[in-house]
């Protein structure tokens, strides 16, 4: 298990490496820097200087290997849009999005899985198409719509909920997390419904079904769990995906989240803002993943006697890999 | 089985339920009122208001303000602008204090303050003393010292040049050239004054330490989102009725309109022009709109291009352009147009010039006629729609005249790269100033090396004019000095002044204590609203 | 599968050709693929003709004095604050969006597709270091590249599709290859190769036309979502910006109306949704079809 994780970390640098370069060249070609957003702010020697001190009298290459030498220490470097520490400002962002995360995914979660199980007990018939079509409904439909729909019915005519920031807690998720869970219905319905199929139709439970079990039981004790790791899989991807930013859906609903940060930076060439935040999204899709693996073992136990012997990842991905193209 | 059928049936309910709404909304919204704000002109002074409430015996013990653009820092002595200035004028004070409204300047921190000499390059000062941090430390000559000494604002660097302490409670300001403005610099929120005790044990965040009755609640801060701010419940001064108050960012002007009815926000700034008739409809919101000391222009590339040699060319386009229908297009109703580069409100502001630019189609086309480029460039930011807007509207008149303007697409950050002084290029360019009330503000504008300097103008006598002005003591001097550069920019088109905008401040009704100023850099602090 | 390969070069023939029908019937019976089918053709059919039959005044003209009316038999969406019925202006936009959607994906398919072959089909080091990139391309959400390559190149509507196009090349990469993977070594390959044709002949004409199918699902999903994608960058102040009727850019326009003019957010949205959902049925639908799984 250790070897494991230690074999997952150093997959990443590769692509930290790769990202942050890409991160540096393509906003090195935007029109601008983040010296000229603050030029305001300083007077033109202390602007010198600075131009100095962060790189920008050199080529973007030498600002490249400055940030990577500091990152190799550890330290993912200063805003100078914000005066302050990169990991300070992504960390006071954290967990507004990680519970909006949390609570898209569950929304989606809730929604999805009786609807996909609903579709594959009724495979073939008007209800499996009308589910197939509302969960495909929640993906077809601009985020920032939707939510700006939810704004107008529920916070202004209703005045039931707030439409925007985090302050009222989980009150203030709801519209959010609606926004966000219904566009990634479309995929987990998919996935329960197909992974539900294939399930349905083993041998075993046709065994089961044989033995007189009844059918409620037959779906809920047997079919989901079997059913249940394509299901985990498409999950962690999901959070992993909504962890990065939900760009749109916080600015609809002024939600304090990392897409917002790391868009805004966009704009205010803030390359070393952007860079460590998505050198940390990366960080936080890996661990998720993990998660999700080792989530695996406790669903299905012929998984754990493989992470005891030390099978690889290829043998976990196989296993995992079930439902997807 | 019949759990999710159910479930699937509130789904699709919701779903009916939600376009059937957002179909209904509100069908028959008043409408908009062209003759209900007053149209203030140059000759009215700008107003500033105290917003009156009646006492109560209970107050809501929090508040929460909705903000239009980001708070990026907290330290005043490393950013200007207006959005910080509301953080700014809670948390910090200042050591003069200028009441906008009687034109008049007081002690804040200074308990006595007067120009040494009439040199006007020393300014004596004594310090109240019973002023304490919000760390708890005495403030001292020193921490004033030490704030001027490291604030990064041009306004102050441009003339400050050392502070000499001479004890605990008194100091001189020592300028590097004359300069009758200064105090009003003292004023202004680049010169707050911050706890040197504080900036030296934490470089980082030791500046967010003032004296203001508000103090920042560091644990509940989101850079470029929200601050969290608590009463100083150990200030000098008059404290405080509310406890809390977050300030915080919602960057839509429909978003914040629906936050205030939602009652999720308690004030907001910039109500959506569209929609201020809507909100001065309902009862629970009180709408203030007022004329600001903002003024958008149009300026030139005086150093390079095509417009830098051709007095035809820019004249053609001060001719062409029709005022009025830009400030009706982007929706501000209470916006004056603009005829000299100079603020409205200020002292030695000057309108009376012998050359009339104003809108004439005809005299632009002769000029254009005349001319062998009939092409120019217009830099413009599209971030802000304002001036996306103007800029179609400008295009459209100059090509009724039959000058080509051509819109070149940038966002802010290419903005301000392209326009930067010492590399500037851009042909002309779209831009707006929010003008203090000293008319030596104007400098920014005009001065060489400036950044603010859009027009990249480096002309040998306004530089001279600029320097006369802020040294002279005679007034009439003054004066003349100010009105020859007024005069000079406005008959070379160097910039052409386009309007004054106006804005609104919308609050829950019931809400008091509010300065609501023309400047826009309104001040919260004493914000209260009763208990129901 | 395994049984074609086995068959002679004739026979694979017939084989495919039944299979294709065997898809299109299997499509015919899914209701939801079918309407989506349908709906598409429709706009096909408006967004291609429009100019011929829809005089431009009603889509620019402005007419002050009808301003934001309401929705109404005269104006089936209301008008907006020019006085432009929304109703013409929405049809109008089809062109703008679905334009988008394709020239967007047309762009992701013709950088991904190749990677995913040459990655797919020499494997080794190439694919590595391929894949290795995608994965880095990747590791960048969508939206944020796409709205990182709108502040490099400026905005535009060329540029728009541009950025959408680019945020979806991983995706294409990743499904050729993995579909590569599974004929590269097929017999008619091998057979190709022992006659000395050159890799590019084969790739072309012999592995991708057989993978055919999971690039076609991908390319229908991706329009969808690239329909999205462009108005979620209008909805940011990235993408086309008014008076062009883009649907996207019409939502955003009706931002600043919505407390009391809704409908001018609600039916671009919904024409958007419409259209989107379209295309994810019959992309659903086709995966469906393609699915050798699920043909009993």
């Amino acid at each position: 298990m250790g070897k494991y994780i230690v074999k997952r970390v150093i997959m990443l640098i590769p692509v930290i490496i790769g990202v942050s370069l890409l991160i540096f060249i393509m906003l090195d070609l935007a029109p601008g820097t983040v010296l000229d957003q603050i030029a305001n702010d300083y007077t033109p020697e202390q602007l010198a200087a600075l131009e100095h001190e962060l790189g920008y009298d050199r080529s973007v290459f030498y600002r490249y290997g400055m940030y990577m030498w500091d990152l190799l220490h550890g330290d993912l470097g200063t805003s100078y849009i914000y005066k302050a520490e990169v990991w300070d400002l992504y960390m006071q962002r954290l967990p507004a999005t990680l519970l909006l995360a949390g609570a898209s995914v569950l929304v989606s979660i809730v929604l999805s899985i009786p609807l996909g199980i609903l579709a594959a007990t009724k495979h073939g018939s008007l209800t499996d198409n009308a589910s197939m079509v509302a969960a495909l409904l929640g993906l077809s439909m601009p985020n920032f719509w939707l939510g700006l729909m939810l704004i107008i019915v529920f916070s202004l005519n209703l005045g039931w909920l707030p439409s925007s920031g985090f302050k009222d807690g989980f009150r203030s998720l709801i519209l959010p997390a609606i926004t966000i869970g219904t566009g990634l219905m479309a995929t987990l319905t998919r996935t329960t419904r197909s992974s539900m199929l294939d399930v349905i139709r083993s041998d075993y439970l046709r065994t089961a079904r044989a033995k007189g079990v009844p059918e409620k039981t037959v779906i809920r004790k047997h079919a989901l769990k079997n059913a249940m790791i394509p299901i985990i899989t498409v999950i962690g991807t999901q959070m992993g995906r909504t962890l990065g930013g939900s760009v749109v859906t916080e600015n609809v609903f002024s939600w304090p989240g990392v897409g917002r940060l790391t868009i805004d930076a966009v704009k205010q060439r803030d390359t070393i803002m952007v860079t460590g935040c998505i050198i940390m999204s990366v960080i936080m899709i890996s661990l998720i993943q993990l998660l999700v693996d080792i989530t695996y073992a406790f669903v299905d136990p012929r998984l754990k006697s493989q992470y005891a012997s030390g099978g690889g990842k290829r043998k976990l991905a196989r296993a995992a890999g079930g439902g997807q193209t | 089985m019949k759990r999710m059928k159910r479930s699937l049936s509130f789904l699709l309910a919701m779903l009916m339920l939600l376009s059937l709404a957002a179909c209904g909304g509100k069908k028959d919204p008043a409408p908009p009122d062209d003759n209900g704000t007053s149209q203030p002109g140059p000759q009215d002074p700008l107003q500033s208001t105290v917003v009156q409430g009646t006492e109560a015996d209970s107050y809501r013990k929090h508040i929460d303000i909705a903000l239009t653009q980001q708070i990026t820092t907290l330290d005043p002595g490393l950013v200007s602008n207006v959005q910080h200035y509301y953080l700014f004028n809670m948390v910090y004070n200042t050591l003069l204090f200028y009441d906008n409204s009687t034109k008049e300047l007081s002690g804040e921190l200074a308990e006595t303050f007067a120009w040494a000499d009439d040199t006007y390059t020393k300014i004596h000062i004594t310090l109240r003393p019973d002023v304490v941090f919000h760390s708890g430390a005495p403030l001292t000559a020193e921490d004033v010292a030490f704030s001027l000494d490291r604030t990064t604002s041009t306004l102050v660097t441009n003339t400050y040049d050392h502070a000499d302490v001479i004890d605990e409670h008194t100091l001189d300001i020592v300028l590097s050239q004359p300069n009758v403005d200064f105090m009003y610099v003292l004023s202004h929120n680049s010169s707050a004054i911050v706890s040197k005790a504080s900036v030296e044990a934490d470089p980082d965040l030791g500046g967010a330490v003032g004296t203001g009755p508000w103090v920042i609640d560091m644990k509940n801060y989101v850079a470029g989102d929200s601050v969290a701010l608590v009463r100083n419940d150990a200030y000098w001064g008059e404290k405080p009725k509310t406890e809390s108050i977050t300030l915080r960012l919602i960057s839509n002007a429909s978003s914040r309109l629906i936050a205030l009815q939602n009652k999720e926000v308690s004030l907001m700034t910039s109500v959506n022009p569209t929609e201020v008739s809507s909100a001065k409809s309902s009862p629970d919101i009180t709408v203030h709109d007022y004329a600001t000391a903002q003024m958008y222009y149009f300026a030139f590339n005086n150093t390079s291009g095509p417009a830098a040699d051709d007095l035809k060319l820019r004249q053609a386009v001060a001719y062409a352009i029709d005022r009025e229908e830009l400030y009706l297009a982007t929706g501000d109703t209470g916006a004056s147009p603009a005829t000299s580069f100079w603020g409205w409100h200020m002292q030695y502001y000057f309108d009376d010039f012998d050359l009339d630019l104003g809108y004439d189609p005809e005299k632009a086309k002769e000029l254009v006629d005349q001319l062998d480029n009939k092409t120019l460039h217009l830099m413009v930011n599209t971030g802000s729609s304002d001036y996306r807007i103007m800029s179609q509207v400008i295009q459209e008149q100059c090509r009724r005249v039959g000058l080509e303007i051509v819109i070149d697409e940038v966002d802010s950050a290419g903005a301000t790269a392209n326009s930067k002084y010492a590399s500037a290029t851009h042909e002309a360019m779209l831009y707006s100033i929010n003008m203090n009330d000293w008319d030596s503000d104007m400098g920014r504008l005009l001065s060489v090396g400036s950044n603010t300097n859009k027009a990249v103008l480096n002309n040998e006598r306004i530089t001279e004019l600029l320097g006369l002005g802020v040294s002279t003591t005679d007034e009439a001097q003054r004066a003349a000095y100010y009105q020859e550069i007024q005069t000079l920019v406005h008959d070379n088109c160097f910039y052409i002044p386009l309007y004054y905008t106006s804005d609104t401040t919308a609050y829950e009704t019931g809400a008091s204590g509010m300065h609501l100023s023309y400047s826009r850099d309104h001040d919260y602090s004493y914000i209260c609203i009763p208990e129901a | 599968m395994k049984l074609d390969s086995k068959k002679k070069e004739g026979l694979k023939q017939y084989r495919k050709r039944s299979a294709l029908g065997e898809i299109f019937h299997r499509l015919r019976r899914n209701k939801g693929a079918m309407a989506g089918a349908c709906i598409l053709l429709v706009l096909f059919a408006v967004a291609l003709t429009v100019d011929l039959w829809l005089d431009q005044e009603k889509v620019i003209g402005m007419n002050v004095r009808d301003k934001l009316q309401g929705p109404s038999l005269q104006h089936w969406f209301g008008t907006d604050e020019m006085g432009r019925d929304l109703f013409w202006r929405v049809v109008y936009g089809s062109r703008f969006s679905l334009a988008i959607g394709f020239v967007a994906v047309f762009v992701s398919l013709i950088v991904g597709v190749p990677l995913g072959a040459v990655a797919g089909y020499y494997g080794k080091k190439v694919e590595t270091v391929i894949m290795r990139f995608t994965d880095i391309f990747s590791a960048v959400p969508a939206i944020l590249m796409a709205v990182v390559v709108v502040s490099v190149l400026g905005t535009s509507t060329i540029n728009l599709m541009i950025a959408v196009g680019v945020s979806s090349i991983p995706g294409f990469v990743r499904t050729t290859r993995a579909a590569v993977l599974t004929v590269r070594n097929e017999e008619y390959v091998e057979a190709a190769r022992a006659l000395g044709k050159s890799d590019l002949y084969i790739i072309f004409l012999h592995v991708l036309p057989n993978c055919l199918s999971p690039i076609i699902v991908q390319t229908t999903l991706r329009v969808a979502s690239a329909i999205v994608s462009a108005s979620s960058l209008s909805f940011l102040g990235l993408g086309i910006k008014p008076p062009a009727p883009e649907w996207g850019a019409l939502l955003t326009a009706g931002r600043d109306f919505i407390l009391d003019y809704s409908y001018l957010t609600f039916f671009p949205g919904l024409a958007i949704m419409i259209t989107v959902l379209a295309f994810n049925l019959l992309g659903d639908g086709l995966r469906d079809a393609m699915d050798p799984k699920l043909k009993r």
